[in-house]
């Protein structure tokens, strides 16, 4: 009984192992070696000496972490609640038998699919000020055209509605998702007893789907923090700083300038505002999960 | 390959090996290392030894349409509108300015729309600040007194730092005059180049909606390709301009001068083969580099222009200061006007010219460049004025020299 009962253990043991180990290698280990760096300095690509928290104390004081830290909640904040929005709304409009729904759903996962490197790249011919195809249509309808890249202001734009045009699509297909498992009941008794659209809406879809809409943001205010890639192609996080974001900081702190100490320790100071989001967010929802 | 300018970093840290040794070396290839233009042989140097062979040649330079500048009723109208002649190769930024005004906004080229006076790359992270450096070394380079004028003292031939303290000059009134002048280029252009790499400046120029780019010697051989230029045969070129006004930093006034102050610059990669030190085999590099040196194949690349290379030796030049035949040219595409203009252009700033401007060549290279690039950028969008961005540098400039540390910097 007892040999059973260890070759049980073992067999367990060896199932897990794999997951410990890459879990040990590709998370843990980077992680620990991280906070090392950031509490360490580096003379080109080299750690020198520990600093103690020397790192930390210059990226709180250096305003281009400030600046980064604005635009990135600006793109939170944005990005979040226009994805949201329209996922919404598509999956509203998309909750009615209408022919072609399956072809219009299998057509809204391919911005997903594309690395949002390439949705950068290509956003540089589409919002492109000499001549790309906005600004011809603009120009065609009798307006100006935009300065998509070169200004400030709408280099933030046109950084939001690409993100927004590739992470709409998630919110729908969750969204849809949760529409549809309503049960049908619950709007043919809201209908006898002569509830508008809007009063139905409110009290019946919205908190029917409220779990579903929760996770939607949470996962969205998540991977809109580490929002890079559209920047460093479209913008390259100018004009200026306009455009660049914290992870945008990373890369440049760590690669371009080759200083590992501080490049680590904006990317700790990331993990504590994300996890002060979450933890924020959690209590808010704390009654959704329980 | 590597480009030089990051040479202060390469040493500092030890990466790379001198190549002096190689030089008398008879089982190596010979290149000539006199042959080559000044600036660019102080690039392939750092300190008492040379750590780059010889390979590429970048430098900015003025292009424009020579069709447009000759003709007689766009000067007659030029005149009209500034009082003065018109300057058909610009020799000072002043003169430049006005040109870019006068063509932008104006339909020169008949095609119902209103054409640009200049273009340039000034996308931040990318190439700007490389047209920054060359334009505003005039304005603060000021040459030493006496029979050498490029004597490097506390206030003569300087440009990045004061050579005693460190402190940044970045923020002085040379740098501040220039950025506004460049400020008022990018209005005599399209303001979408705030957000261009190199292929957008240069295309537009390709395809005639500009009159001039301010670029590298690219454009010199991209013109000559019909696919994507619309402009061979017309292009002009002209060395970097000077400036009729410099700062001195020891007075404390800005000198007028009756001849301007030309500053050749060597803005670009210059990329060059160095030996890493961590070769296993540097022998075998050193030959194959050596090679790539030699007259007969460094000069094929510039020839062939496509390679990307640039000249920048004697024997790339026409005479009497060179060896070079426009035949050389015009057997690889070159049109023989476009290319003796192009060649006399580079040739004049680096022979010519009194004065050089020298790289940033100190460890940590790349941090103050990105921290002047993204303050640049500011300032040409419009979201601070020319000196609060060059504030912003210098405060930025010192941060990095307090880490580095200052009396390593020095």
């Amino acid at each position: 009984m007892a040999i059973r009962t260890r070759d049980k253990d073992r067999s367990r043991i060896l199932f897990i192992a794999p997951a410990i180990l890459w879990l040990l290698t590709f998370t843990l280990f980077p992680l620990l070696y991280s906070l090392y760096l950031s509490l360490h300095g580096s003379r080109f690509l080299r750690v020198t000496h520990f600093v103690g928290l020397e790192n930390y104390r210059m990226v709180l004081t250096d305003y281009r972490f400030w600046q980064a830290f604005r635009v990135t909640l600006t793109f939170v904040v944005v990005d979040v609640i226009a994805t949201t929005f329209i996922g919404l709304l598509l999956a509203l409009l998309f909750n009615n038998p209408i022919k072609g729904i399956r072809l219009f759903r299998t057509l809204s996962t391919i911005p997903l699919l594309a690395a949002p490197v390439a949705i950068g790249y290509i956003c540089m011919i589409i919002f492109y000020e000499e001549g790309g195809p906005i600004n011809n249509l603009l120009v065609a309808l009798g307006m100006n055209g935009i300065n998509w890249i070169s200004h400030p202001f709408w280099a933030k734009v046109a950084v939001c509605i690409a993100d927004v045009w590739q992470w709409a699509p998630f919110a729908f297909m969750v969204l849809l998702a949760a529409l549809q498992s309503v049960p049908d009941e619950m709007y043919e008794a809201a209908v006898l007893d002569t509830v508008s659209s809007w009063q139905t809406f409110i009290h019946i879809t919205l908190p029917m789907i409220r779990h579903a809409l929760v996770t939607v943001v949470l996962l969205r205010t998540v991977e809109a923090f580490k929002i890079f890639d559209i920047p460093f192609a479209l913008t390259n996080g100018g004009p200026g700083l306009a455009t660049r974001t914290l992870t945008f900081n990373v890369y440049t702190t760590g690669l371009r300038d080759q200083n590992l100490g501080e490049a680590t320790a904006i990317s700790f100071l990331l993990v504590i505002i994300m996890l002060t989001a979450t933890f924020v967010f959690f209590r808010i929802y704390r009654s959704e999960y329980e | 390959m590597r480009p030089m300018f990051f040479m202060g970093d390469y040493v500092a840290n030890d990466w790379v090996i001198p190549i002096d040794k190689y030089f008398d070396d008879p089982r190596m290839p010979k290149w000539d290392r006199e042959s080559i233009a000044e600036p660019i042989r102080n690039l392939l140097r750092f300190g008492d030894n040379w750590y780059a062979f010889n390979n590429d040649h970048d430098g900015m330079v003025i292009y424009y349409r020579r069709d447009l500048f000759s003709d007689p009723k766009w000067q007659a109208a030029f005149k009209e509108e500034y009082g003065y002649d018109f300057p058909l190769s610009p020799r000072t930024w002043q003169e430049l300015l006005d040109v870019a005004k006068f063509f932008n906004g104006k339909d020169w080229n008949g095609d119902g729309k209103a054409d640009y006076g200049i273009t340039m790359h000034l996308k931040v992270g990318e190439q700007g600040f490389f047209n920054y450096l060359a334009l505003a070394a005039s304005f603060v380079v000021n040459p030493a007194p006496g029979e050498d004028p490029t004597k490097v003292t506390r206030y003569n031939n300087v440009f990045w730092f004061d050579p005693e303290t460190m402190e940044p000059l970045i923020n002085s009134p040379g740098h501040v005059r220039a950025l506004e002048i460049m400020i008022e280029l990018v209005g005599a252009g399209p303001r979408a180049m705030l957000g261009w790499g190199l292929a957008e400046a240069w295309d537009i120029f390709l395809r005639g909606d500009a009159a001039m780019c301010f670029t590298f010697g690219d454009v010199g051989t991209l013109s000559q390709d019909p696919r994507q230029s619309s402009i061979r045969g017309l292009q002009g070129v002209v060395a970097i301009p000077g400036s009729t006004e410099v700062y001195d930093l020891e007075t404390k006034q800005w000198k007028k001068l009756d001849t301007p102050n030309f500053v050749a610059n060597e803005s670009g990669a210059s990329w060059s083969p160095v030996i890493s030190k961590f070769s296993k085999n540097p022998d075998l590099v050193a030959y194959f580099c050596s090679l790539l040196a030699t007259p007969e194949i460094n000069h094929w690349n510039v020839a062939w222009g496509w390679t990307g290379i640039d000249p920048g030796t004697t024997y790339d030049f026409l005479p009497p200061v060179g060896q070079a035949s426009v035949d050389d040219y015009v057997q690889t595409g070159y049109s023989a006007q476009d290319v003796t203009e192009f060649l006399n252009a580079y040739c004049e700033m680096w022979f010519d010219y009194p004065l050089s401007l020298p790289y940033l060549r100190i460890p940590g290279t790349a941090d103050y460049i990105e921290s002047l690039d993204i303050h640049l950028s500011e300032a040409l969008s419009g979201q601070v004025s020319a000196q609060e961005a060059l504030n912003r540098t210098a405060q930025d400039w010192e941060r990095i020299t307090n880490r580095l540390g200052r009396q390593n910097q020095l």
